[in-house]
């Protein structure tokens, strides 16, 4: 039996996606960033300590959001569910925002990547630091327009 | 110049006494997108248009109206 979707149930859906894609784009990103930091004066002990810090806290957030977000996938309708589709117009619209934003972020991350690649970071990139930057940017900025546009609107 | 979409929602909203949340349940949105719809920050299609229209008893141009950036 399908569950019947409600706008109450598809909002904590809304935002419980926009919370797994902003920990696990912020999780993907963090030894990226910290590489670009370790070249710089920011680099050393400190850093480090940092970065299991900021893991275990977005770690965390991700385990959380992930069950709620699975538990906010059970109440509305699976179909809709599995393709990212909201019966609430509005819902669908930052959806379909957050989407736009993150393809753009995703292509202006390439497009820095082959232009300023070599000078990013002090070794060439790797594929693998490539793919993950990129995927990384994708997800945070997914997560980041969901939370923003649903947080502006509480009033 | 841009045009945007004007609307009266929340005047036929206080004249019939109901809250944003009591006008959504009754045309099966979300709160937020009567709030979104009401100040204007979202455009509702044809359908949400109508739901409004018939929900307060009027046409759709007395609800919404075209108006010019600009224009009080």
């Amino acid at each position: 039996m399908t569950a019947q979707s409600t706008p109450i149930n598809e909002e904590i859906l809304l935002k419980q996606t926009g919370l797994l894609g902003f920990f696990a784009g912020s999780i993907i990103l963090l030894p990226v960033i910290s590489d670009i930091l370790k070249s710089t004066s920011l680099g050393g002990e400190s850093l480090i300590t940092a970065k299991v810090l900021i893991f275990l806290a977005l770690f965390i957030g991700l385990i959380v959001s992930l069950v709620k977000q699975i538990k906010a996938g059970k109440k509305v309708d699976s179909k809709n569910y599995w393709f990212s589709n909201f019966e609430d117009e509005f819902f669908n619209h930052i959806n379909e925002k957050a989407y736009k934003y993150s393809w753009t972020m995703s292509l202006t991350t390439l497009i820095v990547f082959s232009l300023y690649g070599s000078s990013i970071t002090n070794e060439a990139a790797s594929v693998n630091q490539v793919c993950q930057a990129i995927i990384g940017v994708m997800l945070f900025s997914f997560g980041l327009t969901i939370l923003i546009k649903l947080r502006g609107n509480n009033d | 110049m841009t045009d945007f979409l004007r609307n009266d929602i929340a005047r036929f909203r206080s004249d019939k006494k109901v809250s944003q949340q009591e006008l959504a349940d009754a045309i099966s949105v979300s709160r937020k997108t009567i709030s979104t719809v009401e100040t204007g920050r979202f455009t509702p299609s044809v359908v949400i248009a109508l739901k409004l229209a018939n929900y307060f008893g009027v046409a759709v141009e007395d609800l919404f109206e075209l108006a010019v950036k600009g224009d009080k």
